[in-house]
């Protein structure tokens, strides 16, 4: 399990650095591009990925999942990624990063509604912690 | 190189109404950035998952994505061929970081249970501030409310993803 911990810990760190990296390189260049690069770069990872688990199962996936594969890069690639970084460009790495901390809640409330999951006292606690917090980074411009 | 206006980040210092707006505007698209990352999230496990494993699911949906972004936002790329080099470095080494941040985390939940993995994930944003207090102190400013902002945050966020999995 320590492996595990280590090995989101470093996700973690990474996930924080590539904000700044973005933030330094989007001073002159686009986002859009930024986010294109940025894109284009993880397609060789993933693929050594999935030859590194199962190779196999890269060929073996049904036609009729294409369609919502597309939907899902369209959300959290052209769309997420971009906004992202156009936040990032805009407010600063300080400001945008913790706004998309919402991320989890978002998560949360759309399978409470759309999933039937429950709403229980964890997400309300979460809730009231991620406002109260967004507050205070808002109101310190 | 084609930098848009909006695009121009915020120095650390300046005060002005112009910059203010540039600063709400960028907290609305971070959020939604995050509501475009949440519906992506829920549809995945809502569509995807069971049928395919999660690491050729995204795969499949980077590769969408990056076609996506080339269709609609290659023109304004093309303005971009002048940027310095240093530019391409730091997108290229944030995308290096973004794929092996996927890949770190992919490992991570397959070392450990969700319900310890979700937390630690959580403490990002407060790790981007810290890191941004350290390393870009010429273009921003942290206070400590805005620290103690994140700190909450991530608290919430952390709450929030061991409701989640529970």
């Amino acid at each position: 399990m320590l492996v595990g911990v280590l090995m989101a810990i470093g996700a973690t760190l990474l996930w924080a650095a590539s904000a700044i990296f973005i933030r330094l390189g989007l001073r002159e260049m686009n986002a859009g591009t930024g986010t294109l690069i940025s894109l284009a770069i993880g397609i060789p990872f993933s693929f050594a990925l999935n030859l590194a688990i199962d190779p196999g199962a890269l060929f073996h996936v049904p036609l009729s999942l294409l369609p919502a594969l597309a939907l899902v890069g369209a959300l959290n690639f052209q769309m997420g990624r971009l906004l992202n970084y156009r936040a990032v460009s805009l407010a600063g790495v300080s400001r945008a990063m913790p706004v998309m901390g919402l991320m989890p809640l978002f998560a949360s409330i759309l399978a409470v509604v759309f999933l039937g999951e429950d709403w229980g006292v964890f997400l309300l606690l979460g809730t009231v912690a991620i406002v109260a917090g967004l507050g205070l980074i808002v109101s310190s411009q | 190189m084609s930098r848009t206006p909006e695009d121009a980040a915020p120095e650390q210092g300046e005060d002005t109404a112009e910059e203010r707006g540039r600063v709400r505007l960028g907290l609305l698209l971070a959020a939604g950035a995050a509501v475009a990352y949440s519906v992506g999230q829920v549809l995945s496990r809502d569509l995807v998952t069971g049928e395919i494993a999660p690491q050729v699911a995204t795969f499949f949906a980077l590769l969408f994505g990056t076609l996506l972004i080339l269709i609609t936002n290659g023109r304004g790329a093309r303005g971009d061929l002048g940027a310095p080099r240093r530019a391409y470095l730091w997108v290229m080494l944030a995308g290096i970081c973004s794929s092996t941040a996927v890949m770190g985390q992919f490992f991570a939940l397959k070392n450990a249970p969700v319900v310890i993995i979700a937390p630690v994930m959580a403490i990002n944003p407060l790790l981007a501030m810290i890191l941004s207090a350290i390393f870009l102190q010429r273009l921003e400013r942290v206070t400590t409310r805005m620290l103690a902002g994140g700190a909450l945050v991530v608290t919430g966020a952390a709450l929030v993803a061991i409701g989640a999995t529970r």
